[in-house]
């Protein structure tokens, strides 16, 4: 089964694209790691999910399911070595990968399974074993929601921790919206 | 194929005119003579390099004409200067490259480069973003970041903030659906704006309070001065009163009417001062009975009075004897006389109290007249507030209850004090003055209050507004259609990795080239023949053991262990460069790459003095035929130089000819004619 590509808004790329001017790919990658984390939690599904930064585990662990946020400028991803353990632990394991090399970011969000390649194709119509319709039509829109809804007040923190609570402060104000 | 020239043609327009060179082709070394000026460059110019115009007919070896400009020449081995000949030793390595057919591979390995620098430089199609894109961004971040860092970008934030502002002003708001449309939500962003607020008839109550005349102290006031001075003035007319031995029942009371008090003080002055008169005559008449029992008793005192007695006498008609008359003089006028005394001390307290009393009145009437004038002052600030006619119809309530309240309070004191200046009056203005200032400062804080919420409320608008903004560009960056494709993008990618592969294969070509030509060339550099000849010319310069070092190497003189190049002088340095000329000319002669077979030195011997000169002639002149079977042409002004270059050739058996261009003459022809010793 074949599953679409999302893309970010263009005003959420520009933000992200904000933080890479100003401090760096490896900033952006780590900020957008907790954008993601802020918006599943905006789901039901995921509401107590949190981000681990422990080595050997997944970036995001949500109940049974972990997920491995990755940013890439580049048409694949490769997943580190042990990442086979990791997935062993749990029941689901999903990459979310965005590329950003193109623009407007592209958005996947790929459940993977055990056979699943360490490298991992980003097509526009990239492989998935399972659907995952239960956040992934929304998710791009979501997370895109959360970013603009923090905009240069988040981009332009100081520091990791503060851009975190900015994060959480607004997906608050998000959830507390009528949808 | 080496050619040797046979004639050169001038063009017309040259300074020489179409003048005219031939015969040249038998000749081996070709001099041509004259002063500076004569034209000798020009006429050699054609045949050092291509000149417009001119025209070079060579001869091949078999004789067939070749009317050709001269090409392919290298300069170094072709043409030289004194300057050039004068300079640290000459680079051949060109020169050598071409003997060496290094030419084409290095030709092509600049080619290979070419192309490759040529392909780095093609654009590959991109999927570039509209410029829209990049404008609507920078204007979003510009936008966003003016926004307090804490408010969440949110259409729901944003519709929040206006129902509250909509609910403060009173008015409906329904939010825009889309916020891009500017005309529209800047039109409903309008209606909620704040409005300047507006307390009717504050200003215009405060302009009518704030005439009211500053309060006064009372205690120090005309008013509380006049009563007690009112006081002391009765108090002294009572005195006087009682001086006169009056009664004080008639004086007004101490609240009497100003103008009744100060008419019954100065009455009771009067009365006094006319007391006083009455007991000063009396004291006069007394006055006058002492003094005429003074002049009596002077008069008994004298001697004559002692003996005679005055019949005449109007006082006693001569009964009393002068002793008895003295003696009762001296009882009478001895005695104190206590009832002038008594009438003394009585005009001496009416004078006392007159003096008071005046001074009392005149005190009394100027503060009368300062408490009326103060009097005056705070009446006329009641009644141009009571005579306010201001239009308070459209004035706040509150405005309204403090203007009337001070009116109400300014009417009774009016009622209260119309009579005139009284302590009572003083108090109770301060009293209206006291509630004015109450009422001002009221007021001052009724509209710092307002202000202050004008300003919040105008600042909640301009955040609110300000989102507006963010979103409105949010939205219109969103819309854009553009979308950068993959697949594009994919196939940009794989042409940049071919385009570097080609980038690099032809890299690899031309460094192959590159390494045929470095090798022909080093081949050629190393030539044992070239290095054998420039060794055996080399020989043959005088002062050789300075130079003996010199070695031609890598197409450039080096020198061996000992380093000397510095130390050769002017005329050793164009000796070596001529024999390295030489050599590798030699080493060219016939070579395809190189057509020309002659050489071309214009004014060699400049700058030296005449034994470099004449180490020159020698040294060229004596170059055979074996050493360069090329045509060797020679320009010099140096009449000597030129005949020792001439004769030195004689025995080298290099067939020589002369050009002596005697004058500057335009379309001339020159035959060149052998030289003769």
């Amino acid at each position: 089964m074949k599953t679409h590509m999302q893309r970010l808004t263009h005003s959420a790329t520009t933000l992200l694209l904000d933080i890479q001017a100003r401090k760096g790919a490896a900033v952006m990658g780590s900020w957008f790691q907790d954008a993601v984390a802020a918006a599943l939690r905006t789901f039901p599904e995921h509401a107590n999910c949190y981000a681990n930064p422990g080595a050997g585990q997944p970036d995001i662990i949500s109940g049974e399911t972990g997920f491995e946020v990755k940013s890439v400028a580049a048409d694949d991803i490769a997943l580190e070595g042990n990442y086979r353990q990791i997935q062993n632990q749990f029941t689901h394991f999903r990459l979310v990968a965005m590329r950003t090399d193109i623009q407007p970011f592209p958005l996947w969000l790929l459940e993977l399974h055990a056979d699943a390649p360490t490298k991992v194709p980003l097509r526009d119509r990239a492989d998935r074993r399972f659907p995952n319709a239960d956040i992934e039509d929304k998710f791009a829109d979501r997370l895109s929601e959360l970013i603009v809804a923090a905009g240069t007040g988040w981009t332009r923190e100081q520091t990791r921790d503060s851009a975190r609570r900015r994060l959480a402060i607004c997906a608050a104000a998000l959830d507390a919206q009528p949808r | 194929m080496s050619l040797r020239v046979d004639a050169v043609q001038l063009p017309q327009d040259c300074p020489l005119g179409a003048s005219r060179m031939h015969g040249l082709h038998d000749f081996d070394l070709i001099v041509v003579e004259g002063p500076n000026g004569s034209g000798k460059s020009t006429l050699l110019a054609p045949i050092g390099g291509p000149a417009r115009g001119a025209t070079v007919i060579c001869r091949a070896a078999d004789g067939e004409a070749v009317d050709a400009p001269v090409q392919r020449v290298r300069r170094e081995i072709t043409r030289r200067n004194s300057i050039e000949l004068m300079e640290r030793f000459t680079d051949l390595r060109e020169a050598l490259a071409m003997a060496a057919d290094a030419t084409r591979p290095q030709h092509e390995a600049k080619l290979l480069q070419r192309i490759s620098r040529d392909i780095a430089e093609v654009e590959i199609e991109s999927d570039d973003a509209p410029p829209e894109l990049a404008t609507a961004r920078t204007n979003y971040l510009q936008l966003d970041s003016r926004l307090d860092p804490t408010m969440p970008r949110t259409p729901a934030e944003y519709r929040s903030r206006g129902a509250a502002l909509a609910a403060r002003a009173g008015d409906a708001w329904e939010c825009p659906v889309d916020l891009t449309d500017l005309e529209g939500r800047v039109a409903a962003e309008v209606r909620l704006s704040p409005r300047p607020f507006t307390i009717a008839g504050w200003d215009a109550c405060r302009r009518i309070l704030a005439r009211l005349p500053p309060a006064t102290d009372a205690r120090g006031s005309a008013a509380a001065l006049l009563c007690t001075k009112r006081a002391e003035l009765l108090a002294l007319a009572a005195a006087a009163c009682d001086a006169i031995h009056q009664p004080t029942s008639h004086l007004p009371a101490a609240d009497s009417p100003l103008g009744a008090l100060l008419e019954a003080a100065q009455k009771t002055g009067a009365e006094l001062t006319a007391a006083r008169n009455a007991i000063g005559d009396q004291l006069a008449a007394l006055d006058v009975l002492r003094e005429c029992r003074d002049r009596a008793r002077k008069y008994l005192g004298t001697p004559q009075a002692r003996q005679h007695a005055t019949l005449d006498c109007p006082v006693c008609g001569g009964e009393c004897h002068h002793d008895t008359l003295s003696s009762r003089l001296d009882q009478l006028v001895g005695a104190p006389d206590e009832e002038a005394a008594a009438l003394q001390a009585q005009r001496g307290k009416c004078g006392d109290l007159i003096q008071k009393l005046e001074r009392s009145l005149r005190e009394t009437r100027d503060l009368g007249a300062r408490a009326d004038h103060e009097h005056a002052s705070l009446r006329h600030g009641v009644d141009a507030l009571l005579q306010q006619h201001a239009a308070t119809a459209s004035w706040d309530a509150e405005v309204r209850r403090r203007l009337d309240d001070a009116r109400g309070r300014c009417t009774a004191w009016t009622n209260a004090h119309a009579g005139g200046p009284s302590v009572a009056a003083i108090e109770s203005y301060a009293d209206i003055r006291a509630f004015v200032d109450e009422a001002l400062s009221g007021f001052d804080g009724i509209i710092e209050r307002e202000g202050a919420r004008l300003a919040e409320h105008r600042g909640d608008f301009e955040r609110f507004r300000q989102l507006g903004e963010v979103l409105a560009a949010q939205q219109a960056l969103d819309r854009i259609p553009w979308r950068a494709s993959l697949e594009r993008r994919e196939a940009s990618v794989r042409k940049a990795r071919q385009r570097a592969l080609w980038i690099e294969v032809l890299g690899e070509l031309a460094a192959e080239r590159e390494t045929v030509a470095f090798g022909a060339i080093e081949a050629v550099h190393q030539d044992e023949k070239v290095q054998a000849l420039f060794a055996a010319l080399l020989d043959r310069l005088p002062g050789h053991s300075e130079i003996r070092n010199l070695r031609f190497a890598g197409a450039r003189l080096e020198a061996g262990a000992n380093e000397r190049q510095g130390k050769l002088s002017e005329g050793q340095t164009v000796l070596v460069n001529i024999a390295a000329m030489v050599a590798v000319a030699s080493k060219l002669h016939g070579h395809a790459s190189h057509a020309p077979g002659f050489i071309v030195l214009d004014e060699p011997t400049n700058g030296l003095d005449a034994e470099s000169r004449d180490a020159v002639a020698a040294f060229l002149g004596g170059l055979s035929r074996e050493d360069y079977p090329g045509q060797i042409f020679v320009a010099t002004f140096d009449g000597e130089f030129g005949s020792r270059l001439v004769a030195a050739a004689a025995t080298s058996q290099r067939r020589t000819g002369v050009i002596r261009l005697k004058e500057f003459v335009r379309g001339v022809t020159m035959n060149l004619t052998p030289a003769t010793d």
